[in-house]
């Protein structure tokens, strides 16, 4: 938990913790619909933007992971941006290849 | 014969499963569970037992499982499928005023035309919609037959999971397009 403690001392850890919880929540909800949505659609899309949500998710769970201490201010910091660009990237991705297989001629 | 569950109603699980598939045609496995309370192994277990003495059946429709009464019409089964789906139903409701071209019904459910070219397939298959071909090769979509449809519709109501699937889906397909 020293760690922690010189980014969110005292009664803010609790309010971190929260934020946390929330985010680790609200991520792993927004996963389970981008799976499902992919399993609907099967397109290669539909898997960018799922792993993009997945990115999102694996965020709150380094969060997570600083919380406990079982990661290091520095790799938590470091993760979190390396993280952010992957899931640009995977948005750029899914939006590049929609348009790329979209059919001439629909219908 | 024991019954591994007995709710506190007294009412044998398998009777509350069978009556619930019952009253809601085309239900499927994880709205079973959440709505009866159940653990999804006892489900499983009595839905399997109630296949076998064909008090209900299971049909896959895109990619899911939904639970029927036998006494359900097959073709209706797929259509019963469908309608649990938000932008399917918006989308048929809209050809309820009569038929009409793909862009315009797209537009007049606010969908983009990949979200709808998607439903069309399903709804087509199970022959709910048609496609008519002009000379000029133009499509237009109708109803195969708008009492029937009128009648399905009035039988189910989409989950609030399901709607969010949709409405997840609908967002994503107007974001790429």
């Amino acid at each position: 938990m020293d760690s922690l403690q010189h980014i969110v001392p005292g009664a803010h850890g609790v309010v971190y913790a929260l934020v946390v919880a929330l985010g680790g929540a609200a991520g792993a909800g927004l996963l389970g619909l981008g799976l499902a949505a992919f399993l609907r659609r099967r397109s290669r899309s539909y898997l960018l933007v799922a792993l993009a949500l997945g990115a999102l998710a694996a965020r709150a769970g380094l969060a997570a992971g600083a919380a406990f201490g079982f990661v290091g201010v520095d790799a938590h910091h470091f993760g979190e941006h390396l993280l952010d660009v992957a899931m640009v990237a995977l948005v750029v991705a899914a939006v590049y290849y929609a348009r790329s297989v979209r059919p001439g001629v629909s219908s | 014969m024991s019954d591994p569950a007995v709710p506190p109603t007294g009412r044998p699980t398998r009777e509350r499963i069978a009556e619930y598939v019952h009253s809601h045609p085309g239900v499927h496995f994880n709205e079973l569970v959440r709505r009866l309370d159940l653990a999804p192994g006892q489900a499983q277990y009595h839905l399997r037992r109630l296949a076998r003495a064909d008090r209900v059946v299971d049909e896959a429709v895109s990619g899911r499982t939904h639970y029927f009464d036998p006494a359900v019409d097959p073709l209706e089964r797929r259509r019963l499928a469908l309608f649990r789906r938000e932008t399917a139903r918006d989308a048929v409701l809209e050809l309820l005023d009569g038929p009409a071209r793909p862009a315009a019904v797209a537009d007049g459910i606010g969908v983009a035309r990949s979200t709808l070219e998607w439903h069309l397939d399903g709804l087509v298959d199970a022959g709910v919609v048609e496609k008519r071909r002009d000379e000029r090769g133009r499509v237009t979509l109708a109803l195969t037959d708008p009492e029937a449809t009128v009648r399905d519709l009035r039988r189910i109501e989409p989950s609030i999971p399901d709607r969010l699937l949709d409405r997840f889906t609908r967002l994503v397909d107007a974001l790429l397009e």
